[in-house]
This record gives C-alpha cells, sequence and structure tokens, in this order.
C-alpha cells in the first residue's frame, strides 16, 4: 500500500461505518487463510468488492484473488499516524 | 511531523503491552523471486533425455544395463518435464499480472503445458526441441516484463548444443 500505508504505520480502523465507497481504505479477511489484509475499494458491485492495493506493479489484489465479500469487510481505516 | 513522531512512540509503547492485531498490504511471501532459468535448463534436460535414448535405441538394446539406463532416461525426462510445468506455472500464477501478460501469454503458457506433456508422452527429439523453443519463448517474455534485454546464444557446455535465452544484466 505504499506510499499511503507504509510497513510499520499504525492504522486506526472503524468497525462502525454506514457505507463503504470506493476510494476507502479497508481491512479484511483475506478468505483463503484468515489473514487480515488492507487494501483500497476500487469498484463495488452490490455485496461485492473489487480492492487493489495503491502499489499496483508490486501488489497482490482482487486481479489475483478475486472479488471479496461484504462480510469479510472488517473495517475502514480512518486514521494513519 | 513532530507530533506524529510522539504519536507513533506512545503507539509503539502501548503496543507493546497490548499487541496491536497486525494487518498486511501481502496475502502471500511477497519474496519477488522469479526466474524462467530453471524452466529452460530443465527442457534442456528433457531434450538432452530424447538424445541418449535415440543413442541407445540404435544398439538395440537388450541387455539389462542398457534396458536400466533406458529407464532411468525416461524417468529424468518425466520429472523435468513435469519441472518445466512447475516453474513456468509459478511464474504465470503467481508474477504474471493484467499490466505485463497478455492473451499472446497466456496461450503460450497453456502451449507449454501441453508441449511439456507431449514430450512426455513420446521420446521424440522434435518434441522435446519444440518444448524447448515455447520456454525460451516465455523466457524473453519474462525478461521484457523487467525490462531487461536478453540474448539468443548456445547454452555453454550443454551437449544439447540447443540455443538458450540470457538476460542481459
Amino acid at each position: 500500500m505504499v506510499p499511503a500505508l507504509k510497513p510499520g504505520d499504525y492504522i486506526l480502523v472503524s468497525t462502525w461505518f454506514r457505507c463503504i465507497s470506493t476510494g476507502n481504505m479497508v481491512v479484511f479477511k483475506y478468505p483463503k487463510s484468515g489473514m487480515l489484509l488492507v487494501k483500497r475499494i476500487s469498484r463495488i458491485n452490490g455485496e461485492e468488492y473489487y480492492v487493489l492495493g495503491d502499489n499496483l506493479p508490486k501488489s497482490q489484489d482482487s486481479r489475483e484473488f478475486g472479488w471479496i465479500e461484504r462480510r469479510d469487510i472488517i473495517g475502514k481505516v480512518i486514521l494513519r499516524i | 511531523m513532530a507530533m506524529r513522531s510522539i504519536a507513533r512512540s506512545i503507539l509503539s509503547a502501548v503496543d507493546k503491552v497490548v499487541h496491536f492485531r497486525e494487518v498486511h498490504a501481502h496475502c502471500d511471501i511477497p519474496c519477488g523471486i522469479y526466474d524462467p532459468h530453471q524452466a529452460q535448463v530443465a527442457a534442456h534436460t528433457v531434450l538432452r533425455m530424447d538424445m541418449l535414448i535415440a543413442d541407445l535405441m540404435k544398439s538395440n538394446p537388450t541387455s539389462a544395463d542398457d534396458r536400466n539406463k533406458l529407464v532411468r532416461y525416461i524417468a529424468v525426462k518425466e520429472q523435468h518435464a513435469e519441472l518445466v510445468k512447475h516453474e513456468v506455472r509459478v511464474i504465470w500464477g503467481d508474477y504474471a499480472k493484467p499490466e505485463n501478460a497478455d492473451a499472446k501469454t497466456h496461450e503460450l503458457v497453456w502451449s507449454i503445458m501441453k508441449a511439456a506433456s507431449k514430450a512426455k508422452q513420446d521420446a521424440n527429439i522434435e518434441s522435446a526441441k519444440d518444448l524447448l523453443s515455447k520456454v525460451e519463448q516465455f523466457a524473453e517474455w519474462f525478461w521484457k516484463t523487467k525490462k531487461v534485454g536478453t540474448v539468443r546464444a548456445k547454452a555453454p557446455g550443454f551437449p544439447t548444443e540447443a540455443e538458450m535465452v540470457f538476460p542481459k544484466v
């Protein structure tokens, strides 16, 4: 997620959010492993979300693992420190 | 910036005690280490095994020793054709992205899978050459995505005396 996030950054994630829009950074559970990932919402189709990393040439994101479900989204990134 | 630095120090201290949950920006180990070289060497090995099989068959092998050799050549050919498939599949699956791969790349990978299976099924030098040629094309595609030029030359010291694509580094 370079340059928006760098390794070791702290982020505050809101699990109380009404809506998610494209451009929002979200934390979600990667269905295959349960690992928590942070990516940016690129497209929304109903309850499915297409996420991309900011560092496109190196990012592993929906281009590889496909759309993610709304239920896998943990929260929205509201602050980076 | 000073405020941010102070906030980070405080968070870091709190983190040591309460252990905040960690999130990742990658879903896998992003090692970034990819190289088609192993697939190329394996394709050369398949060709070499077919050459050795052809040589052996000229003498109509009947001794146990000759038959043992034949079985070993076939086994190595089988393993290395599979290795070609594995190596190419990993690069294609993990490294290839819409930005660096197009329909031609996918077609090439598909044809490598088919050619490797054919090279297993028969003991034909032409099948092995076809596989090798496709794998070398794959290597050219790979280095092009890395913006590294390539050169085709005879693989030094390889008894296959066939060409190999090398990156110009």
